[in-house]
């Protein structure tokens, strides 16, 4: 089995509200490795590329919007001035942008098996109402789709976790360079697996 | 009043997974986070962290004396030496060798008294000595004799900056001109305003 990588983001809420040590904590506790580690204003370029550019992202994003404020007898032609989905994805990811950018964020790279399925697991549902207790996003914020909609804003979520193996390394890759990843032995790792 | 004060996990902090508690520590008295970053010097960069002049030498021959007689113990027989100078230039090599014992992770906080307030939570330096609460208490038990036993330094597995003179140097040498972004946080309302 393979050891995987994946990238945790505190974002600026998790920053703000003075959440980093307290969500450090649990990705560590849980016997990942940390590897990587900054603290940085991420700039535009940056987040931009973070993100999928692709319409077929832009198209999920934004009908996954019209069908969320059609649930609420919203129109979103008043919030985004079109009902084209490609477009309003296209104003989501400008908003994701500028929640990006409210504050330096806390960026880690964790090591560890199953890696991904592990960062997903205590993060929780992205969207905070719905994830459970125990969870990253589910102990510490109860954002809703609904009040992010009415307030013109993304979901505020604390943290951005690796989705999958191909992702966790096009993040890593992305936000930090070969020599700022280090290989170490923790002090409790060889208890936990045969070294 | 608003100081910013330099904060190093040591090799061994970051083998035992304390980063996270650490922060948490810092965060919780309010002090904000302006810097991080994880890296791995080599061993100029790390001499250089301190002042390494013959007086800075010299008296931390003279405190490792202290120490030793505060406990009873021998340092002739220990280091083979009780010139100041000697023992000093001993420790020194020693406390390089203890930093590279892994990656490391480096980060500048800011805040009122920040100087103060980090080195009040960290406590005092040879963790036997550090006072219940404080970090090097809670998270070691480590002594004079015994790391003099085991031939190294003690493991003071945090570094905070002793003043705001020191913490401004320390900071320029590991961020050398690098800029930091302030912004808000939630305490910044209930006292700062």
């Amino acid at each position: 089995m393979q050891k995987q990588r994946a990238l945790l983001i505190i974002k600026p809420d998790g920053v703000q509200r003075g959440l980093i040590g307290k969500i450090i904590t649990r990705f560590e506790t849980v016997g990942l490795k940390i590897i990587g580690l900054k603290f940085e204003m991420a700039t535009s370029e940056k987040v931009i590329a973070h993100y999928p550019e692709t319409e077929a992202w832009f198209k999920k994003v934004g009908e996954r919007t019209l069908t969320n404020y059609a649930k609420k007898g919203l129109d979103a032609k008043i919030v985004f001035k079109t009902d084209d989905a490609i477009s309003i994805g296209k104003i989501v990811k400008s908003w994701l942008v500028t929640y990006f950018q409210e504050s330096p964020v806390f960026m880690a790279v964790v090591e560890g098996y199953d890696c991904i399925e592990i960062v997903r697991k205590l993060s929780g549902n992205t969207i905070p109402v719905l994830a459970a207790p125990g969870t990253v996003r589910g102990d510490f914020s109860h954002d809703t789709i609904d009040l992010a909609n009415e307030q013109n804003r993304p979901l505020r979520n604390l943290i951005h976790a690796s989705d999958t193996v191909e992702d966790g390394e096009k993040e890593v890759n992305l936000w930090f360079k070969p020599e700022e990843l280090f290989s170490y032995e923790t002090a409790g790792e060889k208890f936990m697996y045969k070294i | 009043m608003i100081e910013r004060t330099l904060i190093i996990l040591k090799p061994d902090a970051v083998k035992r997974s304390l980063v996270g508690k650490v922060i948490e520590t810092f965060e919780n008295a309010g002090l904000k986070l302006m810097a991080a970053k994880m890296l791995r010097p080599d061993k100029q960069v790390i001499k250089n962290h301190y002042p390494g002049t013959s007086e800075w030498i010299k008296e931390m021959g003279e405190k490792t004396i202290a120490s030793f007689k505060q406990s009873g113990d021998d340092v002739m027989k220990t280091f083979k030496t009780e010139d100041p100078e000697k023992l000093g230039q001993f420790i020194y090599e020693r406390l390089i060798k203890y930093w590279m014992e892994g990656p490391i992770f480096v980060m500048v906080w800011q805040g009122p008294n920040a100087v103060t307030v980090a080195r009040k939570l960290r406590g005092h330096t040879i963790p036997s000595l550090a006072v219940p609460g404080t970090l090097l208490a809670q998270y070691s038990f480590d002594s004079s004799p015994l790391s003099a036993s085991l031939d190294r330094v003690v493991k003071t597995f945090i570094h905070a900056s002793g003043s705001t003179d020191e913490a401004e140097r320390e900071i320029k040498y590991w961020f050398k001109d690098e800029k930091f972004t302030d912004y808000e946080r939630e305490v910044d309302n209930q006292y700062l305003i």
